[in-house]
């Protein structure tokens, strides 16, 4: 015999009944001598203000960095960071970026070989030593 | 195998062969050439100080001494100039090579203490660039920012040219003088056809304005030393003093002289019928309304008996410039300055009493007052993206939004979560550095890793 866990009623899924978006902040830095920084600074001149009005559940701090590539950093909320350098590129492209780090969860980068995936229990629960018949020998 | 003799220089055939001549017969040709190097030193035998005549005298005849007198005609000649000259030249040289007798009890310095200085600029600066020689340019060195105050400028720039053309005067005449006595304010500018029509009103009428450009009459009322001669150049000048409307101000300018400016100049600026402070950047306070116009209401007895009509006359109520702007009709910022003479003046003027430079772009696209007055109270633009960002995009009126001009430090992360107390004061118990290695090299401590 196996050991039956209470059964949960239900499981909670992000995305089931509510989304929380697992970026929590961005946070753009610039520079505002560099070359590399032109397209940034167009962006936040230009679409920061859209971006910000669209997603009023991140924080956004906008922030120079001198001498410095551009950057986006996305603060998640299990704890990890991801960072994009945007040197030179596009406004259009720096915005396509900072939709990747919204949409993000934070975790680490994995290959995905078997797209789907069950959060359901084994129908056999787990096995235990210390119960059901024992084998005499 | 013989060699190539060196091509001549273009200069060579400018010397005379005597140069070649008399270098040393030694020498070969090429080395002669190369010793005997053109220059531009007078020649040996401009030291002779013989005439030209004679030396072609002398070549004539191929002698010293050629025969004959050397010029048969007498001292007319013109050749014989160059004689009296070198007689002249050489008895001066003979007269400067002379030693001046030195004194008995010259004695030569042997250090340069106290000795003349000679050459260098020596007191030329301060001679001639002194703060009492101080150049003066045509535009005032502080530029007005006050974007009222360079509108009031506009205005009164654009009614000094209108008036003089209304005058038939000539337009250059505007920027002859600034004076601190401005009737334009009570004038209005309405546009008509090509250009414009100026309404006076009883406090200004176009000789008030003729005469305030005017720099001789202005001084003649701005130098007024004492009351009565205030008055007579009053009576001289062609504004009337005598206006019904000015008789109470007569009152209250005695009421101002309790007031702590007593100079004769604030006096004859009381006189006139603006307010006495200069255009330029100050307002006039509220609290020197409040005083003028408690004054007034101090006298308003006499001032009662002397007019019988009311004392507070638009004069002395000392207006800001935002009150001023307010009575004009606002159709003057549409009056056209198409025509080039007008804007040249207006731009000129405008300049003059604002100190803004106007570039090329906006003085040839700029074709009425309003949008010359939209560049000259243009913000400067934002110098850094943090300020541009909001001021021009307004991105801090978004909740969600943060927008630091510095940079963000690992101190200002820890203390935006309210940890950076308990680190400092961890950090300050063990004795280290609170804010890198380089406060320990200040404090003359060892830096980490020296001692290891």
């Amino acid at each position: 015999m196996t050991v039956q866990a209470i059964r949960k009623a239900t499981v909670g899924q992000n995305g089931v009944g509510a989304f929380i978006l697992q970026c929590k902040r961005l946070d753009f830095h610039y520079c505002d001598w560099a070359g590399s920084s032109k397209g940034m600074n167009s962006f936040l001149r230009h679409s920061l203000s859209k971006f910000a009005a669209a997603n009023p559940q991140i924080e956004i701090t906008v922030s120079p960095r001198p001498r410095k590539h551009p950057v986006i950093v996305g603060h998640y909320i299990n704890g990890r960071e991801k960072a994009i350098c945007v040197r030179n590129l596009q406004k259009e492209q720096i915005l396509q970026k900072a939709e990747l780090l919204r949409d993000a969860s934070g975790e680490k980068l994995k290959r995905v070989t078997k797209p789907v995936k069950s959060i359901n229990e084994s129908v056999r629960g787990v096995w235990s030593p210390y119960h059901g018949g024992g084998i005499h020998v | 195998m013989r060699r190539i003799t060196r091509i001549e220089r273009s200069v060579d055939l400018l010397r005379p062969r005597t140069i070649a001549s008399r270098s040393s017969p030694y020498l070969c040709s090429a080395c002669n050439h190369q010793a005997s190097s053109f220059s531009t030193s007078a020649s040996r035998s401009a030291d002779k100080k013989l005439p030209f005549t004679e030396r072609i005298r002398q070549k004539i005849w191929g002698t010293d001494q050629p025969p004959g007198l050397e010029d048969p005609y007498g001292d007319a000649s013109v050749f014989d100039q160059t004689k009296k000259r070198a007689a002249v030249e050489k008895k001066e040289s003979a007269e400067s090579a002379a030693e001046p007798a030195l004194p008995d009890d010259y004695e030569p310095a042997s250090t340069w203490d106290g000795l003349l200085r000679v050459g260098g600029y020596g007191h030329w600066w301060s001679e001639n660039w002194d703060p009492d020689h101080q150049f003066t340019g045509f535009l005032p060195r502080k530029r007005t920012t006050d974007s009222e105050v360079v509108v009031a400028a506009l205005h009164r720039a654009m009614v000094e040219v209108f008036a003089l053309q209304q005058a038939q005067k000539p337009l250059s005449g505007v920027s002859k003088n600034i004076s601190e006595w401005d009737p334009t304010d009570y004038v209005q500018i309405v546009p008509s056809g090509n250009g414009a029509t100026l309404q006076f009103s009883s406090q200004a009428s176009i000789d008030d304005i003729l005469q305030s450009l005017d720099p001789v009459d202005e001084t003649a009322v701005k130098k007024a030393p004492t009351e009565s001669e205030a008055d007579v150049a009053a009576d001289r000048s062609t504004v009337d003093p005598l206006n019904p409307d000015m008789e109470p101000e007569v009152e209250d300018e005695t009421s101002v002289k309790k007031a702590p400016t007593e100079s004769e100049a604030d006096v004859a600026a009381d006189r006139s019928r603006v307010d006495p402070l200069p255009r330029g950047s100050q307002k006039p306070s509220n609290s020197e309304t409040a005083e003028k116009e408690k004054s007034t209401a101090s006298e308003k007895d006499v001032d009662a008996d002397k007019t019988g009509d009311d004392p507070l006359s638009p004069f002395f109520q000392a207006k800001t410039y935002a009150e001023v702007i307010a009575t004009w009709d606002p159709a003057w910022l549409g009056v056209s300055l198409e025509n080039p003479e007008v804007k040249f003046a207006v731009l000129k003027r405008t300049m003059q009493l604002t100190g803004i430079r106007i570039p090329d772009p906006v003085i040839k696209s700029a074709n009425t007052a309003q949008a010359l007055l939209r560049h000259l109270i243009a913000p400067p633009k934002p110098r850094k993206l943090a300020q541009a960002l909001v001021q021009e995009q307004g991105l801090n009126r978004f909740p969600n939004v943060k927008i630091y001009g510095k940079r963000r430090t690992p101190v200002d992360k820890e203390r935006s979560v309210g940890r950076w107390k308990v680190i400092e004061k961890e950090l300050k118990e063990r004795g280290l550095p609170v804010f890198g290695r380089e406060e320990l090299a200040v404090r003359g401590m060892p830096l980490f890793g020296r001692n290891r």
